[in-house]
Parts: C-alpha cells; sequence; structure tokens
C-alpha cells in the first residue's frame, strides 16, 4: 500500500513556522510547503534507514538474511505538497501496520509464516518439495520438507494460519515530535530562502 | 496518532514512472541491450533474452505492484514464476512455439528466467530503477531547496564495492571525504556509465549499478553553501544588458515582517545553535 502522512502543527515546537503560517495568505503557501515536505522526506528516510540497522529480531531468530523491508521503506519515500498541506508518502506492503492494527486474511485457505531460515523471505511457491502436514490433534498444520540424508524425517519450514494480527507498530514512523521540528526545520529553511 | 490518510493517495512519482512504460521483446544479451538508445531502454520494460511479450507485460505488471507496494518481492517472485510455468517455459527450451529462439540456459542460472537469482535480481533492480528516477524528478522540481546530491550506502553488502574510488573515477570530487555533488553534475551520468563500469545500468540516477546497494541523500541549501558548493545553473554575462530582471519575492510577505523574522531567527539560532535533521532523527532537537 502507498499510505500517506501528512504533517501537522505541534505549536509548542513550531515557533518560527507558527509566525510564517499567521502572516501567509493561502494561496502563497505551496512555497513553504515545498520546503516542509522535503523535510519530511528526508526525516522519514533518515528514520527508516536508522531503525533498519537495528530491527531483525525475526531474521536473527530464525538465523536468517534480513529481508530488506525496511530499507526498502526508505527508498520509497516521497513527499506531496499543495497549498494546504505537506505530506509524506511510503509505498511498501506493511507500513499500514504504523497506523493501526492489522488483521492478515489470506487469499487462498492459509497464510504461512515461516519457522525455518531457509524459508525466511520466500514463499512457499518459490519451493518444489513442500509436503502438507496436518495435526489433527492439535488442529495445527505445516508445510515441511525432507531432511536431507536423514531417511523420511521431516523440517518444519511454514506453519499455516488461518489470519495474523499484527498489533499497531507506532514506532515504525518518525515521532509526531520528529515531525513537528522537521516542519520547524523546513519553515527555517524556507526564511533563510526568501 | 499519526495522520493516515489511505484514499485517495496521490500516484507517487516511482509509479508515475513505471505506468509510463511499454514493453520491449528482445532476443539480446546485456551487453547488446546496452547498444540500444538510452531512451528507449528508459521507456520499456525488457529483459535480456526475453522475447515472450506476455511474460513481459506480466513483468511489467508485477513491478508495477511492487512499485505501489502492494506487493512484496517474494509473491512478486512467485507470481512470475507461475506465469513461466503456466506458459511452458523451461530453462533448456525457452518458451514454447517462440519465434525467437535464445540459448538454452543452465538450471538455476543467472539465464535461467525462472530461477530465483534471475527474478530476485529483475525484480529488485525495476523496482530500484522507478524509484531512483522518481527521485531524480522530485530533486531537479526543488534545486532551489536541495542543490546537491550524496551516494550514500542504503543496503550492507558483504563485499561492497568502492564506490569512493568510483566516484572520482566518474569526475566526481569528495567533499570532507563524502561523495557530494550538485544534482546537474556530469558525474552522476559517468557513474552509471557501461562505459566506464561494466556493471554500470546507463542511467543518470541510483542505483547507478547492478546491486548496488548505493542511494541518494538530498543535501539542503544551507549545507551546501556551508561546504564551499555553487550553484551550477550560474550563468556569466558579458554585458550588462543581458542582466536577468532581479526577481521579486512572491511570498507576499510584508518587508518589515521579513525582516524582523529573518533577524530573530538568526538570534535564536546565535544563542541555541541551529535545528539540524541530525539532531531530529537522535530525538535531540528541542
Amino acid at each position: 500500500m502507498t499510505a500517506q502522512y501528512t504533517l501537522v502543527v505541534k505549536d509548542d515546537i513550531t515557533p518560527f513556522f507558527n509566525r510564517l503560517n499567521s502572516k501567509l495568505s493561502p494561496n502563497k503557501r505551496k512555497d513553504l510547503n515545498r520546503h516542509i515536505g522535503a523535510r519530511g522526506e528526508e526525516l522519514t528516510k533518515g528514520y527508516l534507514l536508522k531503525i533498519s540497522k537495528k530491527r531483525h529480531a525475526t531474521a536473527q531468530r530464525l538465523g536468517a538474511k534480513p529481508t530488506g523491508f525496511l530499507e526498502k521503506a526508505a527508498e520509497s519515500v516521497e513527499s506531496t505538497v499543495g497549498n494546504n498541506f505537506a505530506s509524506v508518502l511510503i509505498s511498501s506492503p506493511g507500513i499500514g501496520r504504523a497506523f493501526g492494527d492489522i488483521t492478515i486474511k489470506p487469499k487462498k485457505t492459509y497464510l504461512t509464516i515461516p519457522v525455518h531460515k531457509d524459508a525466511y523471505g520466500k514463499r512457499a511457491g518459490e519451493f518444489d518439495n513442500l509436503v502438507f502436514i496436518r495435526n489433527t490433534v492439535k488442529e495445527t498444520a505445516v508445510l515441511g520438507r525432507k531432511v536431507e540424508g536423514s531417511g523420511e524425517m521431516l523440517e518444519a519450514m511454514y506453519v499455516l494460519v488461518t489470519k495474523a494480527f499484527q498489533k499497531q507498530d507506532r514506532t515504525l514512523l518518525p515521532t509526531d515530535e520528529q515531525y513537528g521540528h522537521a516542519m520547524e526545520l523546513g519553515a527555517r529553511d524556507y526564511i533563510n530562502s526568501i | 496518532m499519526p495522520n493516515a490518510i489511505p484514499s485517495p493517495v496521490p500516484m507517487t512519482d516511482a509509479l508515475r514512472i513505471a505506468l509510463s512504460r511499454g514493453v520491449l521483446p528482445t532476443s539480446l544479451s546485456t551487453e547488446e541491450l546496452r547498444q540500444l538508445p538510452a531512451e528507449l531502454r528508459a521507456r520499456s520494460v525488457f529483459s535480456a533474452r526475453t522475447a515472450n511479450a506476455v511474460y513481459l507485460q506480466e513483468l511489467r505488471e508485477v513491478v508495477n505492484e511492487v512499485v505501489e507496494g502492494e506487493m512484496n518481492h517474494a509473491t512478486a517472485r512467485v507470481t512470475l514464476l507461475e506465469t513461466l510455468r503456466a506458459m511452458g517455459y523451461t530453462p533448456e527450451g525457452g518458451f514454447p512455439d517462440s519465434d525467437t529462439p535464445v540459448p538454452p540456459a543452465v538450471e538455476g542460472s543467472l539465464q535461467d528466467l525462472s530461477s530465483f537469482r534471475r527474478l530476485d535480481l529483475i525484480i529488485r533492480t525495476q523496482e530500484r530503477l522507478m524509484r531512483g528516477a522518481g527521485q531524480k524528478q522530485r530533486g531537479q522540481d526543488r534545486t532551489d531547496i536541495a542543490p546537491a546530491w550524496e551516494l550514500v550506502r542504503i543496503n550492507a553488502r558483504e563485499v561492497p564495492r568502492d564506490w569512493q574510488t568510483r566516484f572520482e573515477e566518474a569526475g566526481g570530487e569528495l567533499i570532507n571525504g563524502r561523495m557530494i555533488a550538485h544534482k546537474n553534475d556530469p558525474v552522476w551520468d559517468a557513474l552509471g556509465d557501461s562505459a566506464l563500469f561494466d556493471d554500470a545500468l546507463d542511467v543518470d540516477h541510483p542505483p547507478f549499478a547492478f546491486g548496488s546497494g548505493m542511494g541518494w541523500s538530498e543535501v539542503f541549501a544551507g549545507e551546501w553553501e556551508s561546504l564551499g558548493g555553487s550553484d551550477q545553473t550560474a550563468v556569466v554575462y558579458e554585458d550588462a544588458n543581458q542582466l536577468p530582471v532581479p526577481k521579486v519575492s512572491t511570498s507576499g510577505l510584508d518587508d518589515d515582517f521579513l525582516a524582523e523574522l529573518k533577524r530573530d531567527l538568526k538570534a535564536h539560532e546565535d544563542e541555541n545553535g541551529k535545528l539540524t535533521m541530525a539532531d531530529i532523527l537522535k530525538g535531540d532537537a528541542s
């Protein structure tokens, strides 16, 4: 999805923006917003790259190579401005979680949750040797594959679920206060430019 | 709580550029494709030794969904793999009933259109090319705000290429050890030139080369000036009559108000230091 975050005023941390905003007529604000949008874009990219260096919990737990999800999100960041707004756009699957809780449902029957390092960052369809295993007692299901050299032993690659709930993770984006400071920085850039 | 407005969301620059492209079926190799005009390659979705227009159209649509943030790379790979299987593609035989034969490929190699390596490289490269083109376009629209680019590492690499040496070989000059140049500097064109670097993509924007992991960060006007940067759009006039009419501020702000604002800002910065993005990112801004 492409998510849009519109920068809003935080009166206590945007003194120069407040003074400008009170004097600029509505049809003269686009240039100010260009500066603010550019700084909002810079903040969002920089923040996503900063947290990408630290957030690999699932990959580390599985001993897998990170997928680079946050770096890709950083590269997708753009800004858009108008007379009355400056917004940041982020086009990345999963970024919606920053804005609220997410319930993921499968397009077919199951969602596949990787539980093996070789499965992390890959879809089940990229393997041609997976077998479906159901545990009717525990009512669980997995996709597994034969362990090489073990005869008939199987190892689980994916756990299959019918839905997945992800709580909102607001830390995927800068705080509202950080965006307020970026807005103020844009306003100061604008003052210095005219 | 962030102000999330999921729809209608404006179309991103990267998606707009991706949607504008057509497909270019071709049996040419990567080296042969480089002989085609750069403009043609920029306007087309193509892949070395991929002459099947139907598959290329699917590739184009999958890349567009990735750029739009609607599809992750794993799903993109599986979608293309399923298309290849449905079309009867094999590495040895290519596409059945194809009028344009291509040499057989070793299964699992980069030449095998269905291999993980090939699919992953194509999708990553195509996405990064669209994002880079969008960033360049957006950057050109605001050279007054941020006149320069800095080449920075976005993705870690086990064996990174020496980009500082490349930057200098492309005609760039390091500024305080940083790879910074004006947005209109020819170094950006040279950095992506396959005549200079074998792995270059013949573009003047990130990623510049296959699997580079490199990107741009904007250098804003204040920092560019403090680094001694010049306005590369400056023109030398030999005749005073050629001088352009002075630009009048269109901000609509009263001169006295503006002067007071600038004075107050300078006084504030003299007392508190300048507000910087580094401080904001660290959480040290006040």
